[in-house]
């Protein structure tokens, strides 16, 4: 035994070649539980008992086993054993970044900022070197945002298992500091107390003192001193925070401004009119906050090319630069010449037999003139330019690689001094195609379906462009399963006599990645199964990009995550079978919103007074405050409650709602319940409480259903009743309805905000079954459908019809608030409000009807560039007693006759905000309904004083605002 | 035999036999650079081959395993850098040309080279990749760094009047001083792989700090 041991230790004092050459008895990895499974490390190590021990291969298995990322230590300890030799692999494994959470960070700085400023990116090697450096970071971002007295303590949570560390920031950030007094030293030349004003840190203007301090809110000082000095011509004024003295007695902080204001740099035009919004647009000196030959000669060229976009074709600009004067100004004047003023007359494209004029055409920027839009045509040298390459790809990338174009410019066309006239000749050349595609590197089994994903086919024109989207299409295909390092390339030659191309791609597969595992962390209500049931990402599968992306997409859906964060453990490392880290941060669970608005319409006339039972104009300011509860049970559930305030109605709305029903992506549950006090149908005053459960079912990304039960109770108020006296005991019943219904949804239109193709229909039916001897009992159907036709390039044609038709099963006559009202803003612009259809035939307030029909139709166009659009209408329709009474009918046969077709035709503006077209449409009725009313108050009317039979009108001029489209 | 029962077997023997022979650290991670990773066994080798090239004996002592390892791990960052920049290699019969001058220039028979490089540890086979290796090395450095490199006139200039004279004469004080334009090809030479190192030291030096390197002092003490 000595004898061994002093053998070993000869064996060991620096000659492990006494090992090589042995036998391997065992090949063992301590600790047992490795990040690998057995079969990789068997794989990646490759060194088995009974294999011959090599100082070179161990070298290289130990090399593998680091490249997995995997390790942050390997020793190989050999122990001889006879003639044999038994290896040991001990390992350290590496920690990777899991969750970095931070308790105690005040806002600003943003939770994001303050995170990133760690740089300790989630899934990457651990590194426990950079905690100073991290802890360090946040100290610096705090500070800039005031926090001079903020400490920050880290906590690092091994979570051994996943290999993953946690690490937590504790943050007691202190008092912010605020703002005080800055100070500017150099050359400032502005007031201060300008300047002082500028930067914007006080408050109200300094009447109540100085703002907190945080960072951005500091440069956006900077930033507005420096647009002070913009503004007041110091164009070269250079502007910087030198320092920030910080007083830790009363705790404020004083920037101190470092500035050089320079000289005054004016610029001016002379020759032609150029406001001063457009010459600092125009001269980029005003940007670049600089002044050089390079700046002065881009605003000449811009200049040029303003006055040219408008038709002075001929424009020339030059410039001069004087000063600095006494006062140390500088002069830079630009003279321009804009010479006459053309117009483009006349385009004309030859040549072209492949494509025709039309396809051409849409590629060119270049518009002949015509009225109204353009009424000098749309001409520049520039646009020339880019016509000319927009012909030239379009051939190139079918296949045309000898096209050549030609431009001319005819000046004076048919002898009209100021007209111009373009030509665009093509000589197409030949056209070129695809001999043979040829594939290499690609597995078998994904051979065939590569081919068809190719653009460039045998037979195909031929296109650079193709080949650079083959590329683009193989290699995201790879991407997305599994093959990051794939890469492609692509040889192309000319092959036979003919215009052919042989096409040769290359594709180095590389190798595959899968998904090892999802570890998912951060949730703390959200119930577990809610996540995995919309991971797109799954154990053993190719590990895909697109498939993360889903993922992410999928789980914001939900609504309920402020942060949604996927990476892959370990990204620089050459493993096989990786972790997909998925880390979320749950969103507060409640949330508060407010929203102001009004109604200006013909909504007025007194809640008393019988004198206007067509409306008046009025306005009624509307308010509404809801709160929400989300992620109820953890479930991804939301529960709202909204109150809405108006002069013409009182709303409370509560509801519950469940997206994504049990784990079906397509379908969701509503409850919703709502107590309504309205006035916004002028007959009546009613209180209306509703509940109704609805089912949504997405069937396909155009088709989805609801299924929907409602119960509904509605009081109307007796004394607001404006109608005949007789009928009041009948109306005046309260409703009781209990309906089912259901809703077909398609939706096919291109934009459903602003559209300009597609379809878009409704079908709503339903059913109120008698369930008391007071309840209603009637079928409902209405339908909707609209189109929407592109004419040209930006303008459309839409067009909707709307039917509706309710069939009384009981004996009693329909209940007021069940009949339909219809007219105004999105229905028919002839009427105001809920002002179609048959009225009383005493007080003359409408009544609504048991069936509509409605036709819409419009042109849209732009008007002044892209923000601003015009709509032409007609609208016609009514609002029918009975689907028996329903008529086509152009006259009003009496003042009693509601029954016939009310015709409305009118323009309208569209403007474009973030939010959808703000629309005013004016309208002109020739055959607006005529009828009898009443004068005097409702008492009046009941005591059978008042005037009766008032010749009454609905006016034929209608205005409507709103936003969105009609339809 | 299942694959753990044996290993557990295997362990077992293992306790037993713990009291007659002890474990040995045969290899180990000696330095890393990113993905890079360098081997004690690796260090060893380099020393060895600078052993066989000075024709010496190879010294273990820790600064010579310091000073082989950062020799390697600069190899590596090479390498990694050479992978990124599909550079194609220089093929082994060029390598053949530079061993059979590295044999010619050290005034021995390939048998007695051979000889020496068996008694070093290395078979043929592996010494050869190992000049391949330093070929292409070479080669690469040229290929990445050189076209960057610019010698001015004024250089040359400079570098005959202060340093080339200055080195002529400490040579030999007697010599005859040969004319700037008939060295001026000689000193661009000079200048250029001057400036192709100093590129590849700027470099080096970036990645070194962009990937971390890390030398695991135990091992290097072995």
């Amino acid at each position: 035994m000595v004898c061994l041991l002093a053998g070993q230790f000869s064996a060991w004092a620096g000659d492990p070649s006494a090992y090589y050459g042995k036998r391997i008895l065992g090949v063992l990895f301590e600790p047992a539980n490795q990040p690998l499974t057995r079969d990789q490390l068997g794989l990646i190590f490759s060194i088995r008992p009974g294999d011959t021990l090599e100082e070179l291969a161990l070298g290289q298995a130990i090399e593998r086993l680091w490249a997995t990322g995997r390790y942050a230590d390997l020793i190989v300890d050999a122990e001889l054993n006879g003639e044999g030799v038994v290896l040991t692999v001990r390992t350290v494994s590496t920690f990777f970044v899991g969750r970095v959470s931070l308790e105690g960070a005040p806002d600003p700085p943003n939770p994001a900022q303050l995170t990133n400023s760690t740089r300790l990116n989630l899934g990457e090697p651990f590194d426990e070197s950079r905690l100073p450096q991290a802890v360090e970071s946040l100290v610096s971002v705090l500070r800039a945002n005031g926090f001079y007295n903020a400490t920050v303590v880290q906590e690092t949570l091994p979570r051994p298992q996943t290999e993953e560390m946690d690490i937590r920031f504790v943050v007691t950030p202190g008092r912010r500091a605020r703002f005080t007094d800055p100070t500017f030293t150099g050359d400032v030349k502005l007031p201060e107390k300008k300047l002082v004003r500028a930067t914007g840190y006080q408050k109200w203007k300094g009447l109540r003192g100085w703002k907190d301090l945080n960072a951005a809110l500091l440069q956006q000082g900077v930033e507005r001193v420096r647009t002070a000095y913009l503004k007041a011509d110091y164009l070269r004024a250079n502007v910087k925070i030198a320092n920030l003295e910080f007083d830790p007695e009363k705790f404020t902080v004083q920037p101190q401004f470092e500035i050089d204001a320079g000289p005054r740099v004016l610029v001016r035009t002379e020759g032609a009119k150029l406001s001063k919004s457009s010459t600092r647009a125009l001269v980029p000196v005003y940007q670049e906050r600089t002044v050089d030959r390079e700046l002065l000669v881009e605003g000449q060229r811009n200049i040029e090319q303003y006055f040219r976009g408008q038709g002075f074709f001929d424009t020339k600009a030059s410039y001069t630069v004087t000063g600095p004067s006494a006062n140390g100004e500088q002069t830079i004047r630009y003279t321009i010449e804009r010479g006459p003023r053309y117009r483009l007359v006349h385009l004309e494209v030859t040549g072209n037999k492949y494509f025709t004029g039309p396809t051409v055409r849409e590629r060119m920027g270049m518009i002949p003139a015509r009225s109204p839009r353009y009424r000098r045509g749309v001409f520049s040298q520039n646009l020339m330019d880019q016509d000319k390459a927009a012909i030239l790809d379009l051939y190139h990338s079918n296949g045309f690689r000898d096209v050549v174009v030609k431009t001319r410019l005819e000046r004076r066309w048919q002898g009209k001094p100021t007209d111009i006239a373009v030509f665009f000749q093509i000589e197409e050349g030949k056209q070129w195609f695809v001999a043979e595609v040829e594939m290499t590197g690609v597995d078998l089994r994904y051979v065939e379906m590569m081919q068809s994903f190719l653009t460039s086919t045998p037979g195909q024109p031929f296109a650079i462009a193709s080949v650079a989207t083959d590329r683009d299409t193989v290699l995201n295909w790879y991407l997305n399963n599994g093959y990051p390092d794939a890469t492609f390339d692509a040889d192309v030659k000319p092959v036979g006599d003919g215009q052919r191309m042989a096409l040769k791609y290359v594709v180095r597969e590389g190798r595959r990645n899968f998904v090892r595992e999802v570890l998912i962390s951060g949730l703390n209500t959200t119930q577990r199964d809610l996540v995995t049931s919309r991971l797109s990402v799954r154990p053993g599968e190719p590990l895909s990009q697109s498939s993360i992306v889903e993922t992410q997409r999928r789980l914001y859906d939900l609504g309920i995550f402020a942060k949604v964060d996927v990476a892959v453990q370990n990204p620089e490392g050459r493993e096989r079978n990786r972790y997909v880290l998925l880390q979320v941060d749950e969103a507060k669970r409640y949330s508060l919103n407010f929203g102001l608005g009004a109604e200006l319409g013909r909504i007025g006339g007194g809640s008393n007074s019988l004198n206007s039972p067509a409306g008046t104009t009025g306005f009624a300011p509307r308010f509404q405050v809801g709160i929400t509860r989300s992620n109820i049970f953890g479930l991804a559930h939301t529960a709202s409650a909204t109150v809405r305030a108006s002069s013409i109605q009182q709303r409370l709305l509560t509801s519950y709602q469940a997206p994504q029903f049990r784990g079906n992506s397509n379908v969701n549950l509503t409850f919703s319940t709502l107590v309504d006090q309205s006035r916004d149908v002028r007959t009546y005053t009613s209180t209306r409480t509703e509940s109704a459960v609805q089912v949504g079912q997405k069937v396909s990304r155009s088709l989805s259903l609801q299924y929907r039960t409602t119960a509904r109770f509605v009081f109307i108020s007796k004394d607001s009743l404006k109608i005949d006296p007789d009928l009041i005991p009948i109306y005046s019943q309260p409703v009781k309805t209990i309906a089912a219904s259901g809703t077909i949804i398609q939706d096919l239109r291109d934009d459903p905000i602003d559209s300009h193709r597609g379809i878009y229909s409704t079908l709503d039916l339903g059913f109120a079954p008698a369930f008391s001897k007071t309840s209603t009992n009637y079928t409902r159907v209405v339908a909707r459908n609209s189109t929407y036709h592109p004419i040209r390039a930006e303008v459309t044609f839409a067009r909707s019809t709307a039917f509706g038709w309710l069939h009384n099963l009981s004996g009693s006559p329909v209940p007021l608030p069940e009949n339909f009202f219809a007219g105004g803003a999105t229905t028919h612009r002839g009427f105001p409000d809920n002002q179609a259809g048959p009225r009383d035939l005493i007080t003359g307030f409408p009544l609504g009807g048991q069936s509509f029909l409605f036709f819409q139709h419009e042109l849209r166009f732009p008007l002044i560039g892209r923000s601003i659009g015009g709509v032409l209408f007609h609208d016609m329709g009514n609002v029918f007693k009975d689907l028996d009474t329903l008529s086509f009918r152009y006259r009003q046969r009496n003042r009693q006759d509601f029954d016939y077709t009310v015709q409305a035709m009118g323009i309208g503006f569209r403007f474009r905000t973030p939010v959808g077209p703000l629309r005013v449409d004016f309208s002109y009725s020739p055959n607006a309904p005529k009828f009898v009313g009443f004068e005097g108050s409702r008492d009046d009317l009941i005591n059978g004083t008042g005037k009766y039979n008032v010749p009454q009108q609905v006016r034929k001029f209608q205005f409507h605002f709103s936003i969105g489209q009609a339809f | 035999m299942r694959p753990r029962t044996a290993e557990g077997l295997l362990a077992g023997i293992l306790v037993l036999t713990s009291g007659i022979a002890q474990a040995d650290v045969l290899d180990r991670v000696a330095a890393s650079a990113g993905q890079q990773v360098v081997t004690l066994s690796g260090v060893r080798r380099q020393l060895r081959l600078e052993a066989l090239v000075a024709n010496t004996e190879p010294e273990y002592s820790a600064a010579n395993m310091r000073r082989a390892a950062e020799r390697l791990i600069e190899q590596a960052l090479v390498l990694h850098e050479m992978e990124l920049s599909l550079f194609v290699p220089p093929t082994m019969a060029e390598a053949e040309v530079a061993l059979a001058k590295f044999i010619s220039d050290r005034k021995q028979t390939p048998e007695e080279f051979r000889k020496q490089v068996a008694r070093m540890g290395f078979s043929d086979d592996e010494f050869r990749k190992e000049v391949l290796w330093r070929v292409s090395v070479s080669r690469f450095v040229s290929f990445r760094f050189a076209p960057g490199v610019q010698v001015s006139d004024e250089e040359v200039e400079k570098y005959y009047q202060e340093e080339f004279t200055k080195q002529a004469k400490a040579a030999d004080a007697n010599v005859a001083m040969p004319q700037l334009e008939e060295v001026r090809e000689t000193i661009y030479l000079i200048l250029a792989t001057r400036k192709t190192n100093q590129a590849l030291d700027q470099w080096l030096a970036q990645t070194r700090q962009t990937l971390k390197v890390r030398f695991f002092e135990e091992a290097l003490k072995q």
